[in-house]
């Protein structure tokens, strides 16, 4: 039944694609004989096929989960654009009823895309037991790694959930994986006898340009320079909204033939949807974004990715610069920097997990309330927790977790013990500390490849592979690049014909 | 040119109603215009006068739920103003209200509990009669379409999408709404109407370019703008605002009043406006009553007298009055001339008059002993439409008891 010919057809019919990408059928073939599978594919790779299809192949329920909000939904519509009808997504940002109505109907779907926090909610687990599911997708599975880019406390209780479920085959699948987050992966899921499928990141078509500037002015400089000689479709990536909204700005005024946008995620939903499709659709070519942009864009044609600021270690920055040359056509990947700029993400992995004093302050207020109630606050506290403890939700989200998990506290109850809080303690402050070492160290390895006298390409793979193939055009701006041969055309001047309103509507509606 | 009919001047503040037409001036080339935000915000302020505080304002713009800012919008004539930006953030309208205070349109002063009182200034006034003209504040019914207006462009724009791809038979688009109700009534409209696209979509043709030949050629274009078709995606909201130099919350702004200005069309000529109207035609506007009030809604509108209620609910009169009180607020055609006499109503409006206050105490103070604070606060949500149409009792509004 597995056959290469049945998979193929099954394909063709589903998502109207002739043949498999690299690392898929392997991983689909396994999936569907009931294996755990960790899959380790580069960005752009088509790694949600691997479980779309079999999710329609299979006869139960498949459950993906994403923390990637903006992801799952850029997915659920692009399949429903398909006709991929039978796929719900239950995130915080749907609503109350919404979420009953797809866990009253869960039997309609066959993908269901759930974030972690969720997933955690008792209800919302019960549902899920009296369903069959016949596959857990782990999607971007280094989130379970306290070691990998971007660590999630809520991934770490997926294995317990898998078991609640009665151990469905499990797919972990992520793209930017290096050896020891693998291991984290496959030790946090409990499944020892994963099947591994790991495939190459590297990619032939980038070249990588690391440009160093000693202002701010100097950065616009250089992108004007590129945008005129690199012609096609272009993101330029952020760390600050503001900033996609003030550069955005900036461009259009010195190039008024280049449409340009910006986007992040303090906009307004149908406004993200308009700037994402008109970038699909060629109506903008250069979008100033934060991170928040390209999660779901399947755009083939990327051309140019510059980083006005560097990401905070390496898996960030290959999984954005993956967003270029999908189509395989040669692409660059433009890195701007300047004197100071490892400060913006030295201060966010600082305030990322509570610092000590936080954790302390913390400890305190929750020992009052041991002996007051031995509660959490409900009834007299109309705000949310993290706003009685005065710290932001990620950091009580994270300290609720190892709470829980020393037995300090369990749901609204608590337990107050002098010499285990204070073990706990030492034991969070220190954990703490050598994970933020261990980010700085990320952080370094970052400043270190942008200052790299050494062929950028070697030093950006070595650290995940060994070896690479070799680039099929130019390789990095250490090797030596030539701007002037890279491919410009000369746009044709956008005319930009101010039509009467009324011929606009009728182009609308009625053409 | 647009001239407001008598309808649109309902829910102008009397400063307005003078106004007949708006000049063409509305968009410089140099500057990005803000104008219709900080008007909005001096409008509002004028009406309060210093008899709440600054930040009512901002509740009334993001439509806050709790009675008081319903009750306040009434008391002072703002309901067109109620909920008609909800996205607002307390920063941004600190930011503007500062401003305002800044460049000396507002005073600012603080009361005893330390709560922060604006006023318009004199040099405020001067702004708001040198810009009247060029403010569509008419354009607004806040408090009658907050909620239906957004379910209506949404509907709307779905709808004009997903025509004008089906109708070329092209089904893979990516929708600009994704929204369950919205999608649903749109699925069945499209099963509805599956094979007469075209003529849909002329027919709306029709009707849009009729209404928004009422507006200003630009802001007939941006409203336009914002739509999307066949491989064609509308303006976001920050397009709209780079490409006709505007401040993005006037922008915003400007797209909910015309849509208020556009539905209202559509409901008083239905007939004439049927493609858009079968757009919303199903739409009932909630009614947010509290449990307990909603069963005392039921009641009332089957009949029941207050008395009557009371007791089957077995609840205290004085409660039912509450709940009558909060009704009147929601409910348009409540009947205010069974519990309040013209003689009775006179006397109120007289003693609001002469106390200048909306206090209750302070009005009770000053009328008959016989009448009751209940109808004192119905007075109090009725005043406006009771000065404006008493002199010749409409009877519509005053006419037939429960």
């Amino acid at each position: 039944m597995l056959t290469q010919k049945y998979l193929e057809e099954e394909l063709r019919k589903h998502f109207r694609y002739d043949s498999f990408r690299t690392g898929q059928r392997e991983i689909i073939s396994d999936i569907l004989q009931g294996k755990n599978v960790l899959g380790i594919l580069p960005t752009g790779s088509g790694k949600s096929l691997c479980y779309q299809l079999p999710a329609l192949l299979l006869d139960g329920l498949t459950i993906v989960v994403s923390p990637l909000i903006s992801l799952m939904i850029d997915q659920v519509n692009e399949l429903k654009a398909i006709s991929y009808k039978r796929v719900a997504t239950i995130n915080s940002f749907i609503g109350i009823e919404e979420k009953e109505f797809i866990l009253q109907h869960l039997h309609r779907y066959k993908l269901l895309y759930i974030s972690p926090e969720l997933l955690q909610q008792e209800k919302m687990l019960e549902c899920l037991k009296r369903m069959k599911v016949s596959l857990f997708v782990v999607d971007e599975a280094h989130c379970i790694s306290q070691w990998g880019h971007d660590f999630r406390p809520d991934y770490l209780k997926l294995g317990k959930i898998i078991e609640q479920l009665n151990h469905p085959p499990v797919l972990a699948l992520s793209a930017t994986a290096p050896p020891a987050v693998q291991e984290d992966i496959v030790r946090n899921l409990h499944l020892p006898q994963m099947v591994k499928h790991i495939h190459p990141m590297d990619r032939a078509n980038l070249t990588f340009v690391v440009e160093h500037v000693a202002s701010e002015s100097e950065k616009y400089e250089q992108i004007l320079t590129y945008l005129q000689k690199i012609s096609g479709p272009t993101l330029i990536y952020f760390s600050s909204r503001n900033q996609t909204e003030e550069t955005a700005k900036i461009l259009a005024e010195k190039l008024p033939d280049v449409n340009i946008a910006f986007y992040h995620g303090g906009m307004e939903p149908m406004d993200r949807i308009h700037i994402q499709q008109q970038f699909m659709n060629g109506q903008i070519d250069v979008v100033c974004c934060t991170s928040a942009f390209g999660m779901g864009i399947n755009k083939e044609d990327v051309r140019l990715v510059i980083h006005f600021h560097m990401p905070a270690e390496m898996e960030a920055y290959i999984q954005e610069v993956g967003r270029a040359g999908r189509d395989g056509n040669p692409s660059m990947c433009l890195l701007l920097y300047g004197p100071n700029d490892w400060h913006v993400p030295k201060t966010l992995i600082e305030n990322e997990l509570p610092q000590a004093e936080e954790i302390r302050i913390v400890m305190e207020q929750l020992k009052g309330l041991a002996t007051q109630s031995a509660e959490l606050p409900s009834k007299e506290w109309t705000g949310t927790i993290h706003e009685f403890f005065q710290i932001n939700e990620t950091k009580w989200r994270f300290l609720r977790f190892h709470f829980e998990k020393h037995g300090m506290m369990k749901g609204k109850k608590i337990d107050y013990d002098e010499k285990q809080w204070q073990a706990v303690y030492q034991h969070l402050v220190e954990w703490i500390r050598k994970r933020n070492i261990h980010k700085m160290q990320k952080l370094g390895e970052m400043v270190e490849w942008v200052n790299t006298v050494q062929c950028l390409r070697e030093a950006l793979y070595n650290k995940f592979q060994s070896g690479y193939s070799q680039p099929i055009f130019q390789c990095c701006s250490n090797c030596g690049i030539e701007l002037d041969e890279w491919f410009s055309e000369e746009k044709p001047k956008r005319v930009k014909t101010e039509l009467d309103w009324r011929l606009k509507l009728r182009k609308l509606l009625v053409e | 040119m647009y001239t407001p009919s008598k309808a649109d001047m309902d829910f102008i503040p009397w400063f307005f109603s003078y106004l007949t037409c708006y000049p063409s001036n509305f968009y410089h080339e140099m500057d990005v215009i803000r104008l219709l935000f900080e008007g909005i915000i001096l409008a509002a302020a004028k009406q309060i006068n210093e008899e709440r505080s600054a930040s009512s304002i901002f509740h009334l713009l993001v439509g806050n739920r709790n009675i008081q800012t319903i009750q306040d919008a009434h008391i002072f004539a703002n309901q067109h103003f109620y909920g008609i930006y909800k996205s607002l953030k307390k920063p941004l309208f600190d930011e503007r209200l500062r401003d305002l205070i800044r460049r000396g349109l507002l005073d600012e002063t603080v009361n005893e509990k330390g709560r922060s009182m604006v006023s318009v200034s004199k040099k405020g006034l001067e702004w708001l009669n040198r810009n009247q003209a060029e403010l569509p504040i008419h354009y607004f019914r806040g408090l009658e379409y907050r909620e239906k207006a957004e379910v209506f462009y949404r509907r709307l724009a779905l709808i004009i999408q997903t025509f004008t791809n089906t109708k070329r038979n092209h089904f893979t688009f990516i929708p600009v709404i994704h929204d369950r109700e919205v999608e649903q009534f749109v699925r069945k409209f499209y099963h509805r109407l599956k094979g007469q696209e075209q003529e849909y979509l002329e027919t709306l043709y029709v009707e849009l370019e009729s209404l928004l030949s009422k507006l200003q050629e630009k802001e007939a274009e941006m409203f336009i703008d914002r739509f999307s078709g066949y491989k064609h995606y509308g303006k976001s909201l920050d397009q709209l605002a780079t490409h006709y130099n505007m401040d993005v919350s006037d922008v915003r702004l400007l797209l909910t009043g015309i849509i208020h200005f556009i539905l209202n069309h559509i409901e008083k000529e239905n007939n004439h406006y049927q493609a858009l109207y079968a757009v919303i035609a199903d739409y009932k506007t909630p009614v947010h009553l509290s449990y307990s009030t909603g069963k005392t809604y039921r009641l009332f509108q089957q009949g029941y007298s207050p008395e009557e209620i009371a007791k089957l609910r077995r609840l205290k009169i004085n409660t039912i009055h509450d709940h009558l009180a909060e009704i009147a607020l929601y409910d348009p055609d409540f009947p205010i001339t069974s519990f309040v006499s013209v003689k009775e109503a006179e006397e109120i409006l007289a003693a609001m008059k002469r106390t200048k206050s909306f206090k209750l105490k302070t009005i009770k103070d000053e009328v008959s002993p016989t009448i009751s604070y209940f109808q004192i606060r119905l007075m109090l949500v009725f005043q406006h439409k009771w000065q404006k149409e008493g002199e010749h009792v409409d009877t519509k509004v005053f006419g037939g008891g429960a």
